[in-house]
């Protein structure tokens, strides 16, 4: 039995050896925290790693902290390795990171970026899923390794999937069947699209994932091995019951230990993930958002926000030239959402990369969107050879069928080659200095008026010259984000007549201030410090005279 | 000297244990005349004492009591869990499940005595009382006396009013200053009471009460008081102007469950997001892993109240085959519970998004009241419809007076506060207006177990009803099973089975050939739907409350198989033909 076992895996070994892995050059997330761990004791100064939680299949959950001010700088939040088959998006936080030591007190930007601006990075939010793009058979996996009965059916990761043509990948399968709901595409015939009956036409094909029904049930690969979706798993639009959404919302150990994290750090003023869809790509309109309701929740971004939103938006899509997305803005239970709707920060988000995002010339209402467009980026880039072509193999299910194996190689249709991550790097850098750029900056000018011999009105004028309102409407309506606190720290000789000892500040938008005034009265001449800060903007402070 | 003491001590503590108090000739019916355990049900316990009566129950009880914790609470205390059950009589986690919990609210705590009264009674009358007995060798309970057990003992042992604190003791800032906790109420007095200031005023709007000098009451609308009301003892500990506006915690616990959460712009207590606090995290995931737990109380108080869902006007899983178990349970407590109502959450009281009570039954179907214990009904057994927040306030003094001989009231004194000047203090205790007094609190207990005992009895009893083999042609048998409950609520509420998050309960033949098997749909006009896959072990939605459902296969050879029924929440029983 055991030499048995180790046949299998004498095999798998050999056939992992023929395959190439599909995303050749990257590294596995357990290899990417080592790398970030080793980085860390080679610039200690502004590389710092925090290892949160151990998730279900044993890989370190980590959080990084990057920045020269970590603590006393506002922060921006990036979460990558989000959606499981996202593997690009932690090569980039990667060579961001790897970049940030090589040019800190050597590049002017850079130096300056991590001196005022602290970066926390998730880069791979759940590397259960990701570890799959690792070893074989390869298989574009979304759930993390908390095993759950995703068919409901009393049994546990019964029905996983199987690599039946033994390429090394899970790719799809096509039965020939009367009951068929597919049809290849006219346009391009390695490409199955859904019959369209009311155009009187009839499918010809059954359509699976690769693999074989192995509990019987009438239905394949329906459950495998895992799990959440940590994309679906936050709580703004929980998907309640939905396949892979979890058993209810911030329920894994990825998702509580984010959300601890981010509520442990209030510093935290912006949140960037990483996902297919996101407010980035495309400008937000304003529309009924249920914003004067006093309990139903927000079914919009505020209207003041989205301004702000889709300032933001301008330079990202300035800088990737995205054309508009295809699916739907947000998916139900998104992080960005959560970041936004519930955690009250500044929260963007956008797709490590799309194949062929910037081709205009295909429509959006076609159903094969994303297929044509990658396939089209392969045959450009002279990649066909991660389209496996439909080839005939035997299949035990249907005996007496031509099953035909075939189709995109998993993982191609989220992550380019690894030669292109530089460059996506160096861009998404750019993004993210520019965003760190926009993050509001107080500053306070004093105003002293003697009202008689020893009595002073103090006014400070508190005013933000970032690009970004001080907080966001959201923000300020939960309450979770700490406000400006602006105080005079009073000497011993100097008694307040007149004002609070600290007043908190609503949002001041770019550009603009608010005043606020004591009076005071001294015994001795001296000096007066006024301070004003908040962990997610900075701190401010004036000295004023008395004399 | 000490240690023969020690030596003495502990040997009388075994003798109580044991069951040594000499039994009446004539049993007051209701509690064990000679109970094995003894327990006094008329004073409130804190977390030392509740473990300590949790333990002696399990030793005293060791096949009907198990004593473990489900978790760790924010300052590092167990949430105790007693699993009550017959452990002779079936297996433990098969069996329909029953979870009791109290004292969510941490100043609401005598939820955890009703729990833990439940248990001792539970295990006292095993054996004495055949209802309980078959109850025990049916259902399991899953005790868990408080959920809140750091914030229970903050109410009992530190300076709080009736309504303080409600919130467990996650520290949280609550007036945004950046800092926490740090501006809590003050005993200023030294006396252990939280009471209220109040100050002689000439353009005051309160007076005292001429029926009863120590009641506060405002003044008519054309007349001058003689006090103004500052609020709790309390002074600005942090200098910014508020008193009393940053105490430990503060969120609502019960706000913060993963159903319908919603953040705290909109549902006030809510906290950071669903399950932050762990206790509440502790008991979902407790839950989750006892998957045959089909009802559920939680106890607060008070008010008088038997509560269900939903929380919210526009949560519509409350369908309606549910709603009338619902219905039938609730009307048989206002029965059982004088001066108590049965109310719909939502509609009879107010609207709570991210409830405990939604969570249980939206997020696992599983049917769950809250009782709100204690009601001025209480008082004096009157009916308090209508009554004014005046005159209840007027009664509880008078009760006072009259029952607590003033036990319950701390008097005015003059004192002298750092920011208000010359105030007085005084007003009602702690454990006066929302816990019972002592000579109350055992029926309270009993007559809310009661009703929790009913729901419990009322979880899936299924059984085989008939098994019929009728004889086909050429060695070809028709197998025909009825599966009845006996009970009201169904093996998975109809919520369960629309959205189909727990799998189905199985019938499975074995030992036959199965050729096929098919769902009687309607066994009158003989309708059925065959299931093509796995035909031995076939898939039915649920046994309804009080009904039947019928399968059937076709097999071939020997007529003789074991059939099994196996349902999460109904259990799991066979027969063989």
């Amino acid at each position: 039995m055991k030499l048995t076992a180790g046949l299998i895996v004498l095999v798998c070994g050999i056939q992992a050896l023929a395959a190439e892995l599909p995303i050749k050059g990257y590294v596995s997330p357990d290899e990417l925290h080592r790398q970030i761990l080793q980085l860390s004791k080679q610039h200690p100064g502004i590389l710092s790693v925090t290892t949160l939680a151990q998730t279900s299949a044993g890989h370190k959950l980590a959080a990084v902290s990057l920045g020269a001010k970590v603590g006393q700088a506002p922060a921006i939040l990036i979460v990558a390795g989000l959606e499981g088959d996202d593997l690009t998006s932690a090569q980039l936080c990667l060579r961001f990171i790897e970049s940030c030591c090589r040019e800190y007190a050597h590049s002017e930007n850079i130096t300056t970026l991590l001196n005022h601006t602290t970066f926390y990075i998730f880069p791979v939010l759940n590397p259960d899923a990701a570890a799959q793009a690792f070893r074989f058979p390869i298989y574009n996996r979304t759930e993390n390794e908390h095993s759950l009965d995703l068919d409901v059916d009393g049994s546990v990761n019964e029905d996983g999937y199987e690599d039946l043509n033994g390429d090394g990948f899970i790719t799809q399968m096509r039965v020939p069947s009367p009951l068929g709901q597919w049809l290849p595409d006219p346009k391009n015939p390695q490409l199955l699209r859904p019959a369209l009956p009311d155009q009187g036409e009839k499918g010809e094909y059954l359509l699976f994932s690769e693999g074989v029904d192995n509990d019987r049930d009438g239905k394949w690969n329906e459950d495998p091995s895992g799990g959440v979706d940590l994309s679906r798993n936050f709580s703004y639009r929980y998907p309640y019951f939905a396949n892979g959404s979890g058993h209810y919302p911030m329920s894994e150990i990825e998702t509580h230990a984010l959300a601890e994290f981010c509520f442990a750090h209030g510093d935290i003023a912006a949140v960037f993930t990483f996902s297919s869809n996101g407010n980035l790509c495309r400008a937000l309109t304003t529309g009924n958002n249920h914003a004067d309701s006093k309990d139903k929740p927000l079914t919009a971004p505020m209207a003041d926000d989205i301004v702000y939103i889709n300032k933001v938006g301008e330079q990202y899509r300035t800088l990737f030239k995205y054309s508009s997305m295809t699916k739907e803005m947000m998916t139900a239970g998104s992080c960005v959402d959560w970041a936004y709707y519930h955690y009250g920060r500044w929260a963007f988000s956008a797709p490590a990369w799309s194949p062929g995002a910037t081709d205009d010339s295909l429509t959006n209402t076609d159903p094969l969107l994303f297929e044509r467009r990658l396939y089209s980026y392969l045959e450009k880039t002279d990649q066909l050879n991660k389209f496996v072509p439909w080839q005939e193999i035997r299949h035990p299910d249907f005996p007496d069928a031509s099953v035909e194996a075939g189709g995109f190689i998993p993982y191609v249709g989220k992550n380019p080659p690894a030669d292109s991550l530089n460059s996506i790097t160096d861009r998404y850098s750019q993004f993210w200095q520019e965003l760190a750029s926009m993050l509001p900056i107080i500053e306070i000018n004093s105003r002293v008026e003697r009202l008689y011999r020893g009595v002073y009105r103090i006014t400070a004028i508190i005013s933000n010259g970032g690009k970004l309102p001080t907080c966001s409407r959201i923000g300020e309506r939960l309450n979770w984000l700490q406000k400006i606190k602006i105080e005079a720290a009073l000497t011993e000789s100097q008694k307040m007549e007149s004002g609070n000892l600290y007043y908190l500040l609503e949002a001041i938008p770019p550009g603009q201030s608010v005043e606020k005034s004591w009076i005071i009265r001294t015994s001795a001449p001296g000096p007066l410090l006024i301070k004003a800060s908040a962990p997610s903007v900075g701190s401010a402070a004036n000295v004023v005279q008395l004399d | 000297m000490k240690s023969l003491i020690l030596c003495f001590v502990s040997s009388w503590l075994t003798a109580v244990a044991a069951g040594q108090t000499v039994p009446s000739a004539l049993k007051a019916l209701g509690a064990p005349n000679n109970p094995q355990v003894e327990v006094s049900w008329n004073r409130y316990y804190d977390y030392q004492e509740i473990g300590a009566i949790c333990e002696r129950l399990a030793t005293g009880f060791p096949e009907l009591i198990k004593f473990s914790s489900i978790g760790k609470s924010v300052e590092g205390r167990e949430i105790y869990l007693l699993t009550c059950s017959s452990f002779d009589h079936g297996e433990v986690e098969r069996k329909p499940g029953f979870y009791i919990d109290g004292n969510i609210h941490s100043n609401e705590i005598q939820g955890s005595e009703v729990a833990l009264y439940t248990a001792w009674y539970l295990a006292e009358s095993y054996g004495h009382i055949d209802w309980i007995t078959d109850l025990l060798n049916r259902v399991t309970f899953y005790i868990v006396p408080t959920i809140n057990p750091d914030a229970r003992d903050n109410f009992i042992h530190q300076v709080n009013s009736p309504h303080s604190p409600r919130s467990g003791m996650l520290p949280r800032d609550d007036d945004g200053d950046g800092l926490f906790d740090e501006d809590p109420p003050d005993d200023l007095d030294g006396d252990g009471h939280l009471v209220l200031m109040r100050r002689r005023h000439p353009n005051g709007r309160w007076k005292s009460d001429a029926d009863d000098q120590r009641n506060m009451v405002l003044a008519r609308a054309d007349e001058k008081g003689d006090f103004e009301l500052i609020g709790y003892e309390g002074i600005d500990n942090d200098g910014d102007g508020q008193v009393n506006e940053d105490g430990p915690g503060y969120y609502d616990p019960n706000r913060n469950w993963g159903w319908n959460w919603q953040p705290n712009y909109i549902q006030d207590g809510a906290d950071a997001y669903p399950f932050s606090i762990p206790e509440n995290r502790a008991v979902a995931e407790f839950v989750l892993s006892h998957p045959n737990i089909a009802g559920a109380q939680s106890y607060h108080n008070n008010g008088g109240m038997i509560l269900r869902g939903p929380g919210r006007a526009d949560d519509s899983v409350y369908v309606a085959d549910d709603a009338d178990v619902y219905d039938v349970i609730g009307k048989r407590g206002e029965e059982m519970l004088p001066g108590y109502k049965y109310m719909i959450l939502f509609r009879d009281l107010y609207a709570v998004y991210g409830g405990e009570l939604d969570w249980f039954y939206g997020g696992r179907g599983i049917f769950t009241f809250t009782n709100e214990l204690w009601t001025s009904f209480d008082y004096n057994r009157k009916t308090a419809e209508g009554q004014s927040w005046k005159d209840a306030q007027k009664e509880l003094y008078r009760f006072d007076e009259l029952l607590l001989f003033g036990e319950g009231v701390v008097d005015w004194k003059k004192f002298t506060h750092p920011q208000f000047g010359e105030i007085e203090i005084g007003g009602i205790k702690k454990s006066w207006t929302r816990t019972a007094p002592s000579f109350m609190l055992e029926e309270m207990c009993h007559r809310n177990m009661a009703f929790t005992l009913y729901h419990a009895d009322q979880l899936p009893q299924v059984r085989i009803d008939t098994v019929m083999v009728q004889p086909l042609s050429g060695g070809l048998y028709q197998v025909d099973v009825r599966i009845a409950n006996d009970r009201i609520i169904p093996t998975r509420s109809a919520h369960e089975v629309s959205h189909q998050f727990s799998r189905p309960d199985q019938v499975t033949l074995s030992g036959a050939q199965v050729i096929a098997g098919f769902l009687v749909t309607n066994p009158l006009l003989n309708l059925s739907i065959e299931q093509k896959y796995h035909p031995e072990r076939l898939n039915v939605d649920a046994v309804p409350g009080m009904g039947t459902i019928q399968v059937r296969w076709l097999i071939v050879g020997k007529p003789s198989a074991d059939i099994i029924f196996d349902s999460l929440k109904g259990g799991r029983v066979s027969r063989k033909f």
